[in-house]
């Protein structure tokens, strides 16, 4: 059995090789043609709609270090066809946190055809590694996720059908000049720690610090406590701006009006109201931004006697100066109506 | 919304069927060690009839009689599937995979791009912790663990077939599927299988006064699309002694999407809504007039068009008000249908 040695040789001569004139050149060739070493073994005759590459690699919950030698001795006595998969028995080794290698193994790995270009290309290029992860859910558990292959110097490579495109564009793109780096701390990785070195984060969106009194967005047993009612607000046909009016209560915002749009009859307005019935009117910019409200314009304590057969239903008059940019208002006053 | 499903595109893309004929190829594949993936595929293609439009029609009907084929694969992992509508529609699956929760999201979605669906966000405006059916660049690990149709499948079916005059945004607005994807603040309600304004079903809604509503809130990708909007309701009374008023309303915050794309395929300029956020309060952006009075036949109420300053997206809440009140002050039920917001 042929193990490459460790690559730590090649990659001080990289750095030798660096720190000479003409790096820069010697750089980008070395990146093109990593890029078209990568474009070979990956390359793509039916493209389709892909996982994301580093989530896909977050799945890995164990990797493996296949023996380049006897694959590929394997391979030269029978190749495995390119347009299926196939499962084969293989010499590996497992590989854990630190790149840590396990004893020799046999593994009945299952994996797609087309990755035996990998398999080839490093049996030609001496020092070269394959490592495939598996474990990914909703696959068989002893199928390949990918297929990495890493020559001498440290580039990183997958070989397989289309792995150019859904693996290596989008992972380079996302890593740049890292990449290299960043696979090589996620070899023998697996769980939080493998999500972490490859920036795979929660999707959840973003979550709005300030309350929003909306039954689509509060606790529905704070607005349990709370009370619906309507607010009727009226303000001068000079305030013209692309600004905003919100109420507050002390547990949250309430709904909103742009000021760009006058209104006669003046603007109807869910409100949630509180026990201390008190109620804030701010100016906003013009997305209602809850974190930088522009000026409290006043407040008001809705009178019990504002509640009837149809709900609780007042009317507010909001006065003053709307200044030039629409984000000050000079004087201003909230009063019920 | 999670844009009518797919971050509300300008233009459908060539494939814009509404009537889908489909059959199996006959790869053994389909069962490969011992997996019937051919009945998740049915399933997940099945369930694109469940959308209803607003007068009770199926939105997309699909008929496994022969025509479109539906292929399986045999491909690396991580390479999920594909559509082809030009030369002979197809749509292909990979085989590698185990579990309905693939096949139900994948055969699902490759069969929608023929019926016009283009790439949307990662959050159902219903359940956000679940990828509607056209979310791209996710997992398969987020993939739905049962298989249906999301609220923005079918708001994105009624925005690319409703057949009105303008783009609808949200789903079930004619409430032909009961009260799916809507939720209301107070008052009973009842159902009603005929009698809508449109369709057959529509609400009987005992509203407790002016602050209550019907509501459903969407998340629309607006990309780099410039629109008007407004809301739209019918109304009408159970008795002619009441007086009855209806107000549909539409409010919005701002969706930002994150600042770099993440590489996948979007159409109308969106670059990526797998990583978004909401800012802002609710703001009233459309309404009708709070006093529209109705009567015992239904009526029709619709704000004035506005126009937002374009931004990355919209969340959209669409709502209805309204009460009916008789000569005491006491307060009735009265019948809502059809309550949307309209894009151009």
């Amino acid at each position: 059995m042929r193990w490459p040695a460790f690559t730590g040789l090649g990659a001080v001569v990289a750095l030798l090789l660096s720190s000479c004139g003409g790096a820069a050149e010697i750089s980008t060739q070395a990146s093109e043609d990593a890029q078209a070493i990568a474009e070979s073994l990956g390359a793509c005759l039916e493209p389709g709609e892909y996982a994301p590459a580093d989530s896909l690699i977050a799945e890995t919950q164990s990797w493996l270090a296949v023996d380049v030698a006897r694959a590929s001795e394997a391979l030269s006595s029978e190749k495995w066809p390119a347009d299926r998969s196939i499962e084969t028995s293989l010499s590996v080794r497992r590989v854990s946190g630190g790149g840590i290698e396990g004893p020799d193994e046999e593994f009945e790995l299952r994996l797609h055809g087309s990755a035996q270009s990998g398999i080839a290309w490093a049996n030609d290029h001496e020092g070269s590694r394959i490592y495939v992860g598996i474990g990914g859910r909703d696959l068989p558990p002893n199928y390949a996720l990918f297929v990495l292959v890493r020559d001498n110097s440290g580039n990183s490579y997958f070989a397989g059908e289309c792995a150019y495109d859904a693996l290596y564009m989008p992972l380079t793109v996302k890593f740049g000049a890292s990449l290299d780096t960043v696979i090589a701390d996620a070899i023998g990785q697996s769980g939080e720690e493998l999500a972490n070195t490859l920036g795979v984060e929660s999707d959840e969106p973003v979550a709005q610090n300030p309350v929003v009194l909306n039954p689509q967005d509060a606790d529905p047993e704070l607005l349990k406590r709370l009370t619906r009612s309507t607010a009727v607000v009226t303000y001068p046909e000079s305030w013209s701006a692309s600004t905003t009016v919100c109420t507050r209560i002390e547990e949250g915002w309430n709904d909103c009006f742009a000021l760009d749009t006058p209104s006669k009859t003046g603007r109807r307005l869910n409100v949630y109201l509180n026990q201390s019935r008190r109620l804030e009117f701010w100016l906003m910019d013009s997305d209602a931004n809850l974190v930088a409200p522009l000026q409290l314009i006043g407040s008001i304590t809705v009178p019990a006697e504002a509640s009837g057969s149809l709900g609780t239903i007042y009317k507010v008059n909001l006065s003053g100066t709307l200044d030039a940019s629409g984000r000050t208002i000079v004087e201003p006053v909230a009063e019920l109506g | 919304m999670q844009p009518p499903a797919t971050a509300y595109p300008q233009d459908p893309n060539n494939c814009n069927d509404t009537t889908l004929h489909w059959g199996f190829d006959s790869d053994p594949l389909w069962t490969a060690d011992n997996v019937d993936r051919q009945q998740w595929v049915r399933s997940a293609i099945n369930a694109l009839d469940n959308a209803l439009s607003y007068n009770g029609n199926q939105l997309i009907s699909v008929d496994e009689d022969g025509g479109i084929s539906v292929q399986i694969k045999d491909k690396p992992a991580g390479e999920y599937g594909s559509s082809e509508c030009d030369a002979g529609a197809s749509i292909w699956v990979n085989s590698n995979y185990t579990t309905g929760r693939f096949y139900w999201q994948v055969g699902r979605h490759e069969m929608f791009h023929l019926a016009g669906a283009e790439h949307g966000g990662n959050d159902d405006s219903h359940n956000t912790d679940d990828p509607p059916t056209m979310a791209t660049c996710i997992n398969q690990s987020t993939f739905n663990s049962v298989n249906g149709l999301w609220q923005d499948d079918a708001a994105y079916e009624t925005w690319l077939h409703d057949g009105l005059a303008n783009r609808q945004l949200n789903a079930n607005l004619g409430f032909e599927q009961g009260s799916s994807f809507w939720a209301v603040t107070g008052g009973a309600t009842t159902y009603r299988t005929t009698g809508g304004a449109t369709g057959p079903g529509y609400f009987i809604w005992d509203s407790p006064g002016a602050s209550d509503y019907w509501y459903q809130t969407v998340t629309v990708h607006t990309g780099d699309d410039n629109e008007t909007y407004r809301s739209v309701g019918n109304a009408k009374e159970l008795d002619s002694q009441y007086k009855t008023y209806a107000q549909a309303s539409l409010y919005r915050r701002t969706v930002t999407d994150g600042a770099n794309g993440n590489g996948c395929s979007y159409p109308d300029g969106i670059d990526d809504p797998n990583d978004y956020s909401v800012s802002g309060g609710w703001i009233a952006l459309a309404e009708s007039s709070p006093g529209t009075q109705v009567g015992t036949s239904w009526e029709s109420v619709a704000s004035s068009w506005a126009d937002p300053a374009t931004v990355d997206g919209f969340e959209f809440q669409i709502r209805m008000y309204g009460y009916s009140i008789d000569g005491s002050g006491v307060t009735h039920a009265f019948g809502i249908d059809n309550v949307r917001g309209e894009g151009t």
